[in-house]
């Protein structure tokens, strides 16, 4: 008798090995760089990423599944495996003033930016708890590494200890939950463990129920939601502000789409009351978000805690636990993950030598002395806050929509009141910009990347917004896998 | 097509002006620039006045067709009827501010702000889709907020200017939430289908809530009690603005959107109580707070808060003849009030100030401002024969045969008694202003402003002047339609100023008699209500703005803050882990799992496994305790050593044997680590947080336990150890199992291994290197 080799199709993983072997090279290529070149490897990491992007486009449409099923392609996979390249682009794109400013200009930060790139987009195509969980720690050892990266600012030290010592704890406690799962189901598979849960009353099952309290503390602590919040604000604060923008949004993307499968697959949102839990963790997220949010004088926090809020309005679309929740979810993550990125990028404007400039009275009159850069921000705000005609406002029509559908009227009603709370800071920072008085020596660190990576950000809310079209139908169609 | 052109139309003005802005800004641009701009609201009244005597009809647009939501456009009599009071009004705003702005003014903001604005406002009244009407709806929210602040160096511009966005935003998001629920009555954002599901909607059970969100909407737009607080403070704004924005045009929007969906609502107890109560209140308040004030402007805010809640209150009663009412108060109250707005503009150009303790008797000095003054403030007072006294005659008729009213004669005497204010303060305004002799002096000699300030005033003030002696010339093309576009039904008016001697006009009698009274003690009134203010100064909804929510939330959250944000590591992985334990515990007890002790027994406790048990605890205690960090890794080493022992007494040698290596490692490992850092720990923490410290792991220690035993005898899935047992042998030709899995059929797995662990080994290589030599010069530099 033979020994059976798996068939594996490594075309499934095709845009994730090439964007690893190019950041292994960029490693490589790193060493014969002169420190004041460096800026020539962002460009690299640019082509290396546009490159991956370019692999994806033979795997549209093709449904594969392989690595004896932990890794699976389909439309759901590649929707957030687009959206995440996107994101590490338009980061590397706002690093390139930043870097030289910070005197952090090190080859290393673009390499270790695109193996936590890799970690994200493995992450919406596992289909097995390991390969979640691997995925999940590529993705967070290259984080804990970035988050330090100013390694003579004590802050950014200090944020770096506390986001690892915190993030080993959440792994760890997800991989106790993935014991229990496993002691449970006897599998890793989602798809095994999804039709063993079919045949379980998980309400009363001692270990399903650990399983569940485990997992979602630790998808809680990737999601940043409270109570499991409290490393975000300060370890957003002490990050370089690239980083802290790819922790708000590509994070964020990465944590939410991995946890939508684990969640949909493994547990049954449909049946019983046990996942009331998830509708406190909701509620007090988008709460305490938004309030402590309105409390900031500084920017960076005050996003942190806005990412929070985020958090919370994303839960109620899996709460609500339909195509339109789910479908809610994509949308809104995907237009969260644009205008989050354009407000860092502001903030990055403001960043010079010997100036860190995140108090939100650093922007003061920044509208009357760039109309465009303010005109972008009002735009990011309105599609923060939800109005229309930006992204951020058809996201959340279709979650306040399926929580309404699901008769989770209080959960909508809640987050209205927080939107208009979260109206209220957004537009004192606007306020801010449009009314106070400029500061003498404003200029802002504009580089072509920078402008570059505005304007994107700014035009892909807007799109987004006005021709929300084809997201939804993608969304819509790639949400089908799950029911 | 036209209609897009209407809609779209301002606001490619607007964008034309900001692209040519920094062009704009170098040129001198005087006069010429409004001049242009006045194109605009012109072309669009036009427009407008063509589409009159149409059918209503739709136009639509696909947008996000899986959702339902369109570029879709209504025109109707209530559209027309609004769209031209926004571009007739607009015009003559537009003509105003010429006159009204000086050159020093940013005049390029303020027109690309007011063409916004009036490509927002027409969008709403235009809207057929839901979405599309939110859209346009926050839009006007958020161009009032910027000419609200359009004097940033103010910081009571900039305090009026968050005030209005905040309330109208809450307001336009709750309303938002309403939608969402009238599309999960109806499945379509459609108003022109929406409207013909009223049966469906009243009938079912989200009706109620869906209707408060959604008024809730319009109550904030439209200043009604208690969400009036915002527009007296968006009176910091040009007087052009607050003449168009906040008295004709964007304050009615939430009347029109009240108008608009009256066949889908009205008609219940519940509707006529909601709308026509916080109409009723909030006329009543509005004009007991105007006859207070002194600052003109103010005056004519608190008027606009009252009158706005007097045709709510029309469209409250929900009947045919109050509707029709309400209709003709909105053309009547838009001319008379812009009007007096413009002259308040005037005014306080003329005399440096707008505070009726300043100024006076200026009957003689602005002979046209005058004129124009006594037609706007007696038609505001309801007294022929002018608009006013038609639209107030037909509100008291209306106030007469309300339906779900059980006491007769409440609600007349009701609406006489709020009118009585009105009355009194429409002639403060008049008397004061023109005709007594105010204490203070003005800081400027006062004088008349030209034609081009007064025009615009004057036109309104003669359209005040025909509703009333020929109301016939609007009645049968432009209210008529829009009231059938309201109730439903085929609108006949008739309208004239003498119905001879009926209950309205012995009701009208009601008023104007203690009107007078009331005006002519107006000194005591105040200062009797000056009084009650300063004792309950809590009693205000200005007070919950302003220490609720912009005051207390804020201390509030800081105060929790301080708890949950600490900036130490130890207490936010304290409360990750109470959170897990907590919740695991409740889940337990919700379900009333009590443990089984067939698990414990089953295993079977032997005594040495007991000593080994107890030998773990001792050393986990001893790490804890000891004060020495080479002895704390020692003992942690040695609960290792000792787990490993335990796989021995069970039975597992080859795992002990990992267990020995790995925990040999570890220890060695630790200690090169610490070698760098001080030997004795040093002692910070506070008592009782140790204390909550040692609780906590007591209460994980005995949950974690309790449930593992609990979890014990669940039914776990066969074993794999069968399956490598059968194999090996026949497979890989080994009889060690564990061997063959490890080199057979685990071999890529070992392989991957052993690289992985030769590229730590090279690492861990590289940074002894690197202790070895550190860098010279800097101190602190060297090392990791």
């Amino acid at each position: 008798m033979d020994p059976i080799l798996p068939d594996i199709q490594l075309i499934a993983i095709l845009p994730e090995i090439i964007l690893a072997l190019l950041a292994c090279g960029l490693f490589v290529a790193e060493s014969f760089i002169q420190r004041e070149k460096k800026e020539q490897l962002g460009y690299y990491a640019i082509g290396a990423l546009a490159l991956t992007l370019l692999s994806t486009i033979p795997l549209w449409g093709k449904e594969i599944s392989t690595f004896s099923g932990m890794v699976v392609l389909d439309s759901y996979a590649l929707f957030f495996k687009t959206a995440l390249i996107l994101i590490s682009a338009i980061i590397i794109l706002m690093s390139f003033e930043y870097v030289k400013i910070e005197r952090i200009n090190l080859g290393e930060y673009y390499g270790v930016i695109l193996f936590a790139t890799v970690g994200m987009m493995l992450m919406p195509s596992a289909n097995d708890l390991l390969s979640f969980y691997l995925s999940l720690e590529l993705m967070s050892m290259s984080l804990y590494v970035l988050v330090a990266f100013m390694r003579k600012d004590p802050k950014s030290v200090e944020s770096g200890i506390k986001y690892f010592l915190t993030g080993v704890l959440a792994s760890g406690i997800i991989l106790y939950g993935i014991a229990f799962l496993y002691g449970t189901s006897g599998t890793t598979n989602l798809g095994e463990i999804s039709v063993f849960i079919k045949t379980q009353e998980i309400g009363s099952s001692p270990s399903l129920i650990m399983a569940f309290i485990l997992m979602i503390t630790g998808f809680g602590f990737k999601i940043a939601a409270v109570p499991f919040h409290m490393w975000a604000p300060d370890v957003y604060e002490g990050a370089p502000t690239p980083v802290t923008a790819f922790l708000s949004s590509g994070s964020k993307v990465a944590a939410f789409s991995v946890m939508l499968r684990v969640f949909i697959n493994s547990f049954d949102l449909n049946s019983g009351s046990w996942w009331q839990i998830l509708w406190i963790i909701a509620v007090m997220t988008m709460t305490l978000g938004n309030l402590v949010a309105l409390t900031q004088t500084k920017l960076k926090r005050m996003l942190a805690y806005s990412s929070i809020a985020h958090a919370g309005y994303l839960l109620m679309g899996l709460i609500a636990a339909s195509q339109i929740g789910y479908a809610g979810i994509m949308i809104y993550l995907v237009g969260y993950a644009f205008m989050t990125l354009g407000a860092f990028t502001v903030i990055v404007l403001l960043c010079r030598k010997n100036h860190r400039g995140d108090q939100i009275s650093d922007l003061a009159g920044v509208a009357r002395t760039n109309p465009f850069v303010g005109l972008t921000f009002i735009l990011f705000a309105l599609s923060l806050i939800g109005i229309p005609p930006t992204a951020g406002f058809v996201g959340k029509l279709f979650l306040f929509n399926a929580a309404i559908q699901g008769g989770f009227y209080w959960l909508a009603i809640i987050g209205v009141l927080n939107s208009t709370v979260s109206l209220y800071y957004y537009f004192r920072v606007v306020r801010v910009m449009y009314m106070d008085e400029p500061a003498e020596d404003l200029a802002l660190s504009f580089s072509p990347g920078m402008k570059i990576a505005l304007g994107f950000t700014a035009g892909m809310t807007l799109l987004l917004g006005l021709y929300p079209e084809p997201i939804i139908r993608a969304a819509i169609d790639s949400v089908k896998i799950f029911l | 097509m036209t209609i897009l052109s209407i809609v779209f139309l301002p606001f490619a003005a607007s964008l034309l002006i900001l692209l040519l802005s920094p062009k704009l800004q170098k040129l001198d641009v005087g006069k010429t620039l409004g001049a242009v701009v006045a194109a605009v609201p012109l072309i669009v009244f036009s427009l407008i006045i063509s589409l009159i005597g149409q059918a209503a009809h739709t136009f639509h647009i696909p947008w996000v067709e899986s959702y339902g939501i369109e570029l879709s456009f209504l025109v109707d009599g209530l559209s027309i009827l609004f769209g031209m009071l926004i571009s007739g009004i607009g015009l003559l705003v537009v003509i105003y501010s010429t006159w009204y702005l000086s050159d020093k003014e940013d005049k390029v903001k303020f027109y690309i702000y007011l063409m916004m604005f009036m490509g927002a406002m027409l969008g709403v009244v235009f809207s057929n889709n839901l979405i599309g009407l939110f859209t346009f709806w926050e839009l006007t929210s958020i161009s009032s907020f910027l000419l609200i602040g359009f004097w940033y160096h103010k910081e009571a511009s900039r305090y009026g200017a968050m005030k209005a966005l905040i309330i109208t935003g809450f307001g336009g998001i709750a309303m938002l939430a309403g939608f969402v629920l009238l599309y999960a009555i109806t499945d379509t954002f459609d108003i022109s289908k929406i409207l013909t599901m009223g049966d469906v909607i009243r009938s079912s059970s989200l009706y109620v809530p869906a209707l408060v969100l959604i008024f809730l909407g319009c109550a904030t737009k439209s200043a009604q009690f208690p969400f009036h607080v915002w527009l007296p403070n968006a009176m910091e704004a040009p007087t052009p603005i607050s003449a168009y924005l906040h008295s004709a045009t964007m304050v009615k929007a939430g009347l029109f959107l009240v108008a608009r969906l009256s066949p889908a609502f009205s008609g219940t107890a519940f509707w006529t109580c909601l709308v026509a109560g916080a109409g009723l209140t909030t006329m009543l308040v509005g004009g007991v707070l105007a006859i207070r004030q002194t600052d003109l402007k103010g005056l004519l805010a608190y008027s606009t808060i009252s009158q706005l809640g007097m045709i709510m209150a029309m469209f409250g009663f929900g009947t045919q003849y109050s509707v029709e009412a309400a209709i003709v108060h909105i053309l009547n109250h838009a001319s008379f009030k812009a009007a007096l707005f413009m002259v308040v503009g005037i005014i306080d150009h003329g005399c440096g100030t707008r505070d009726l303790k300043y100024v006076g008797n200026l009957k003689k000095d602005m002979p046209h401002s005058f004129k124009i003054a006594l037609v706007g403030c007696l038609s505001m007072a309801g007294l022929p024969i002018f608009g006013g006294f038609i639209s107030k005659e037909m509100f008291y008729e209306s106030a007469l045969h309300i339906p779900f009213v059980t006491v007769p004669g409440l609600i007349p005497a009701f609406v006489v008694f709020a009118s009585i204010f009105t009355f009194a303060y429409s002639f403060k305004f008049l008397i004061w202003g023109f005709f007594k002799e105010a204490p203070g002096h003005p800081p400027k000699h006062a004088h008349e402003a030209p034609m081009l300030g007064w025009i615009s005033a004057a036109i309104l003030a003669s359209i005040a002047v025909l509703l009333g002696v020929a109301p016939g010339l609007f009645s049968h093309s432009i209210l008529e339609p829009a009231a059938a576009a309201v109730s439903g039904q085929p609108a006949h008016l008739h309208l004239a100023l003498w119905h001879g001697v009926n209950t309205p006009l012995v009701m009208s009698l009601f008023t104007v008699i203690p009107g007078t009274f009331l005006f002519l003690r107006l000194n005591k009134v105040t200062a009797f209500q000056s009084k009650i203010a300063a004792k309950l100064p809590h009693f205000n909804p200005n007070f919950l703005y302003n220490r609720g929510f912009l005051g207390g939330i804020p201390s509030v959250a800081r105060r929790s803050l301080l708890q949950i944000q600490s900036g130490y590591l130890k207490r936010y992985l304290f409360m990750i882990v109470s959170f897990v334990i907590t919740a695991v515990l409740l889940f337990s007890l919700f379900k009333g799992w009590t443990l089984s002790y067939d698990g414990l027994t089953a295993a079977g406790i032997t005594i040495p496994q007991l000593l080994t048990f107890t030998l773990i605890v001792c050393a986990a205690l001893a790490t804890i305790r000891f004060k020495n960090r080479i002895s704390a890794i020692l003992s942690l080493g040695m609960t290792g050593f000792l787990v490993a022992f335990f796989y021995v007494l069970m039975g597992a040698p080859d795992l002990a044997l990992t267990q020995f290596l790995v925990e040999a490692i570890s220890v060695i490992l630790i200690l090169l680590v610490f070698y760098l850092v001080p030997p004795y720990f040093e002692e910070k923490t506070h008592k009782t947080a140790k204390s909550l410290d040692v609780v906590l792991s007591v209460f994980v220690g005995v949950v974690m336990t309790y449930y593992m035993a609990m979890v014990m005898d669940s039914h776990f899935t066969e074993s794999i150890a069968h399956y490598y047992l059968e194999m090996s042998e026949k497979l890989a030709g080994g009889r060690n199992v564990v061997n063959v899995v490890i080199v057979d059929f685990r071999g890529f797995d070992t392989m991957g291994e052993i690289s992985v662990f030769s590229i730590a080994a090279l690492a861990v290589y590289a940074m002894l290197k690197l202790k070895k030599k550190p860098k010279l010069g800097k101190e602190g530099d060297s090392g990791l």
